[in-house]
């Protein structure tokens, strides 16, 4: 399977020596929702803008569409919603959408057609004929996703996509990613939503001060990642402790015993059992993004 | 593509009030101006011979002085207001080279100052006639030297707002045409500027030229000389606009 985005070895370091990436490499496989994750100064946008030829790297190489990014060429049939942008206030949502089409090198005949199936798209037909600058900052957002999504490109690169968008937008913007990854098109999307990212993306890229900490498909990279937990009415057996469990009291004279693998359930539930405390219930794992983004993100280097 | 982006500078001026503003005040200076010569001419009885000189160098001075300030206002901010609010990403991330960007949004804004000036040309074409005195080829040529001097103006402004921060830019641009002042003009220090201006693009030292080209004087040579090396520095201005632009961060950090 072939990849629209390579990047080997990328380093960028801004004026006055702020070093933004060190030497981050991956790749995003052709069909596949793949997420970049990081938190705020990771290198995420870093990363996007050289993508997309609006920095150029001090080391290191990508590829985009097989050519490097400083080729205008390398852009065509990619969609791209920026993080922070805005919009030429003189147009309405329609304008705007005829102008971007143009300047994708679209050809002239079904302009009209592409144009009104990204309105569609982001619920916005009913306010096309709106100046942009009368628009909501959801609906703002809605338009840029419109304007990436025109023509239907092979290739999504979405920073946060639903930022500022109300749970019904959310939800349109994911069955849409979701239909793209049935149809084979690649998305490459940044978000500090984990929940979105955790249901959308089939694999993640995670950055720490520069550097890639994982890049996984997100299946591995969640697995072993829950935690399950088990409770119990009475007084904590002490060899509980003394194995090393760690207990809460989660009210009504109830304890928890938290944080267990699969393995600290069964041997939790034996010391329980033996002797002869009350099991209410056991929890089972449930794989979390966020957790693992945490402990990744926050470890300390070694 | 090209037209599309044209259209979109046409537009981003339409919608600036920087334009709004300044073709108010071009317009006001063609109505001084005209009222300027009307009041000479009646008042001195100026002769047919002296009436080109009177109409394009006195009539027009202040619409010229806008035309100027106007080129480099819009001239530094081309590039700098579209990156400062947002609207150049968008743009950026379509299969569209910067250079194509930089050239489409200059000759946006050079065609409507074409326009000016040819509403310019007529108006004092059709005082000429109608106060039954004519104006020769060297006089046309002057009017196209003339008509390159803003023109220059907006390409260097362009180009260094394409390369440098907005401030940077516009402190350059204007050092760059002050300098022959401090030069040539009885400053202490002035000779040692003087080579230093061979490399700049200056708009002021034809126009001893151009003006006497107006009046129906001055020498063809010398005024043939002041289009081509407008011309050339055009040129060269908007090659290094799209080398600098093209070569520039353009990410907000």
């Amino acid at each position: 399977m072939s990849a629209p985005i390579q990047v080997e070895d990328l380093g960028k370091t801004y004026r006055r020596s702020v070093v933004a990436l060190r030497g981050v490499s991956f790749v995003v496989p052709e069909g596949s929702v793949t997420a970049l994750l990081g938190p705020n100064g990771a290198g995420k946008s870093t990363t996007l803008h050289i993508l997309l030829g609006f920095l150029r790297p001090t080391r290191g190489r990508l590829v985009l569409n097989g050519r490097d990014p400083a080729d205008p060429e390398s852009r065509r049939g990619v969609g791209f919603l920026p993080e922070s942008f805005a919009f030429d206030g003189f147009s309405t949502g329609r304008g705007l959408l005829e102008r971007f089409d143009a300047l994708a090198g679209h050809p002239e005949a079904g302009r009209e057609e592409r144009v009104d199936a990204a309105l569609e798209a982001v619920g916005l037909a009913g306010d096309a004929h709106r100046k942009v600058t009368s628009y909501s900052k959801g609906m703002m957002q809605r338009i840029g996703l419109g304007q990436a999504l025109l023509g239907d490109p092979p290739l999504l690169v979405l920073d946060e996509p639903t930022s500022g968008m109300d749970p019904a937008s959310r939800h349109a913007v994911k069955d849409l990613l979701r239909t793209r990854r049935r149809e084979g098109r690649t998305t490459f999307l940044s978000s500090h939503i984990l929940a979105d990212v955790q249901e959308l993306a089939d694999r993640a890229v995670i950055l720490r001060e520069g550097r890639v900490v994982a890049d996984q498909p997100m299946g591995d990279l969640l697995a072993g990642s829950g935690r399950s937990w088990i409770e119990y009415r009475g007084e904590p057996p002490v060899s509980l402790e003394e194995a090393g469990f760690h207990t809460e009291p989660s009210g009504d004279g109830r304890i928890r015993v938290t944080g267990l693998d699969e393995a600290g359930v069964q041997r939790a539930l034996e010391i329980l059992v033996s002797r002869g405390v009350p099991v209410l219930r056991i929890a089972p794992a449930k794989s979390d993004l966020e957790a693992v983004f945490l402990r990744l993100t926050e470890e300390v280097e070694g | 593509m090209s037209t599309t982006l044209v259209r979109r500078q046409w537009a981003r001026l339409w919608g600036e009030r920087t334009l709004s503003i300044g073709l108010a005040l071009c317009g006001l200076g063609l109505v001084v101006g005209g009222g300027l010569v009307a009041a000479i001419s009646r008042r001195e009885g100026i002769s047919p011979e002296a009436l080109p000189g009177l109409i394009w160098v006195e009539g027009f001075s202040f619409y010229g002085m806008v035309l100027s300030i106007l080129a480099i206002i819009v001239g530094v901010l081309q590039v700098g207001s579209d990156l400062r609010r947002g609207t150049l990403l968008p743009v950026l991330a379509r299969p569209v080279s910067r250079a194509r960007v930089f050239l489409a949004a200059w000759t946006g804004t050079v065609l409507v100052f074409l326009a000016l000036e040819v509403l310019k040309i007529a108006l004092g074409s059709a005082a000429l006639v109608t106060l039954g005195a004519s104006m020769g080829g060297q006089g046309y040529a002057a009017l196209v030297a003339d008509t390159l001097g803003p023109v220059t103006l907006l390409a260097l402004f362009a180009a260094l707002g394409a390369a440098l921060p907005v401030p940077a830019a516009l402190g350059v641009g204007l050092l760059s045409q002050l300098l022959p002042g401090l030069a040539y003009g009885g400053w202490p220090y002035g000779e040692r500027l003087r080579p230093i201006c061979w490399f700049l693009p200056l708009t002021n030292t034809q126009w001893p030229t151009i003006s006497s080209g107006l009046a129906g004087g001055g020498d063809s040579h010398r005024i043939v000389e002041a289009i081509l090396y407008r011309t050339c520095w055009i040129a060269l201005l908007l090659a290094f606009g799209c080398w600098a632009f093209s070569r520039r961060d353009v990410s907000p950090r």
